[in-house]
């Protein structure tokens, strides 16, 4: 199927009722929704035509089958805990939850379906068997002990290799072990104050936790873009959790990654459901009642898939008030985050 | 969620006091809203999904979807935009068009199990109500002429693209792109006959 954008409003606009029933491609949606975004008379009937198109769908009404009402709400409840006094846990479980199902999903006309990290679907599965369990090796209880290296590229690696010829049942089976392992440990009220050594660093639980439902959630939609669906960001309070964690450690990921601006101090405003404003000391004494030297201010999703990997910093849309190199320092070292 | 529903912030879009309720509660966990949500929309949202894909297992499966998507993002349904029914029937079309679009793309995928889960049971009072309503669309759907209501039901129900209905039909695609909007527009001004323009 071709994608070509359509060349001028007036042929843009023959497209609003193949829009209003799904039935465009992707340029030509992007450009649909241009051109009603300045057209507020188009975007009148655009309302009118994505209703009457949605009445179509209920000529076709139909009684759901009766166990659909259950399995809803138990799938509800792993997928998200309200009034949670825990959120890093929370978000941990619920974010393992949403990538269960989309492993299980996974049929093997996929595996080769290529994602965006370079490894194909079912490799990919494998990798989170082999990062799982790295973090179930840390709290002494990985369902994979013969293999100990703590390089997840190596890691990895060795289990591609050891679960070559196996089904990828194998390698959902240690991913899930290793989850329910981590999710058993973090449960004990006693871990709440622990620090574990992850990586290169020595982590407060909470930050492994939820740096592993960043990671969740990134893989999630590299499967789900792999088997052509769209992405999908967490919720509200499990983002909050990640661009917190993103914003608490840059004075670190500025230091790691040699951006550090001394006596600078940043403001950060995340806008949409999970965002939030922080004030980021760039590097040495900011002093307590600092005015930061430069504001700047993005989509907390942006900022996440920026802080993941899967959206360029250039291509990350912001506005900066002040110094705009502080800015560039701020987004070199958002990814740093990444290889947490 | 789709971009179908980002798009439509129109005005004129109808709320009710119901919806802005039932999001504040979604919004604060409770799990009583949703159960409002699925009682009101299942038979729409499951009926929809089950036309698009023909599969009432992968139909369960897009409906529950649906759910977990406002369960989980309810701060995504803005009642000013437009209404709840609205929203999740645009979803529900899109979740179940992408399902149907990625079977296509895997004709070399293993049969799929055949088996099929317990009959259905259907709730006298809400089937009642949600037929009455069938039926009025289906006499507005009845106003088309054939070729727009071909058009129509390739594009919405066998999710197919405006260009694809014009190859199956053997038309020029911009025939295709104007028979879906005249047609749209032809329900949306019989639908408004008959009292169906607002989902309140």
């Amino acid at each position: 199927m071709g994608m070509t954008a359509p060349a001028d409003d007036a042929a843009i606009e023959e497209l609003l009722g193949a829009y209003a029933l799904d039935a465009c491609d992707a340029d030509e949606v992007a450009a649909v929704e241009a051109l009603l975004a300045r057209r507020p008379d188009l975007a009148d009937e655009a309302v009118r035509l994505v209703n009457a198109a949605v009445w179509v769908g209920a000529s076709e009404a139909l009684e759901a089958p009766t166990g659909l009402r259950e399995s809803l709400f138990a799938r509800a409840r792993e997928r998200r805990a309200a009034e949670s006094l825990d959120p890093a846990l929370s978000a941990y479980t619920a974010s393992a939850a949403r990538l269960g199902d989309v492993i299980a999903t996974l049929d093997p006309s996929d595996f080769e379906e290529p994602t965006p990290n370079g490894l194909n679907a079912r490799d990919l599965v494998v990798h989170l068997a082999a990062q799982e369990s790295l973090v179930a090796q840390v709290i002494d209880a990985s369902p994979i002990p013969e293999i100990t290296s703590e390089d997840v590229p190596t890691r990895t690696t060795e289990l591609i290799e050891r679960l070559a010829d196996r089904p990828l049942s194998d390698a959902v089976d240690i991913w899930e072990r290793s989850v329910e392992a981590t999710r058993a440990w973090a449960a004990d009220e006693s871990t709440r104050a622990t620090t574990l050594p992850w990586l290169a660093f020595e982590l407060p639980r909470d930050n492994v936790l939820v740096a592993k439902a960043f990671e969740n959630w990134i893989h999630c939609d590299d499967l789900r873009r792999a088997t052509g669906r769209s992405a999908e960001s967490p919720p509200a309070t499990e983002l909050f959790e990640m661009a917190n964690l993103s914003l608490r450690t840059m004075p670190m990921a500025l230091m790691a990654t040699d951006h550090s601006r001394s006596g600078k101090l940043a403001r950060v405003v995340l806008t949409g459901a999970g965002g939030g404003e922080w004030l980021v000391p760039m590097g040495g004494d900011v002093g307590d009642n600092a005015a930061p030297d430069v504001t700047v201010t993005a989509d907390v999703v942006d900022w996440c898939l920026v802080a993941g990997e899967r959206l360029d910093a250039d291509a990350l849309q912001r506005t900066v008030e002040g110094d705009e190199t502080l800015a560039d320092d701020l987004l070199a070292a958002a990814t740093a985050f990444a290889t947490l | 969620m789709g971009s179908v529903t980002a798009a439509v912030t129109g005005e004129r879009a109808t709320s009710s006091d119901w919806e802005h309720l039932v999001r504040a509660r979604l919004v604060g966990g409770e799990e009583a809203a949703l159960g409002e949500i699925y009682d009101q929309f299942s038979s729409f949202v499951f009926g929809l999904a089950q036309r698009v894909i023909g599969d009432p297992r992968a139909a369960e499966d897009v409906s529950q979807e649906v759910f977990l998507h406002i369960w989980e993002h309810p701060e995504a349904f803005e009642p000013t935009r437009g209404s709840l029914r609205t929203w999740l029937g645009t979803l529900a079309h899109r979740r179940a068009v992408d399902y149907v679009r990625r079977e296509e793309a895997r004709r070399r995928r293993q049969q799929r199990d055949a088996d099929r889960r317990s009959p259905y049971i259907p709730d006298v009072d809400e089937m009642a109500t949600a037929m009455v309503q069938a039926e009025k669309v289906r006499n507005a759907l009845d106003v088309l002429p054939t070729e727009q209501r071909r058009c129509i039901h390739l594009a919405y129900f066998e999710g197919k693209t405006y260009r694809e209905v014009a190859e199956v039909l053997g038309i020029p695609e911009g025939t295709a792109k104007s028979r879906l909007r005249l047609g749209l527009r032809r329900i949306a001004e019989a639908l408004e006959q008959e009292g169906l323009e607002q989902w309140a």
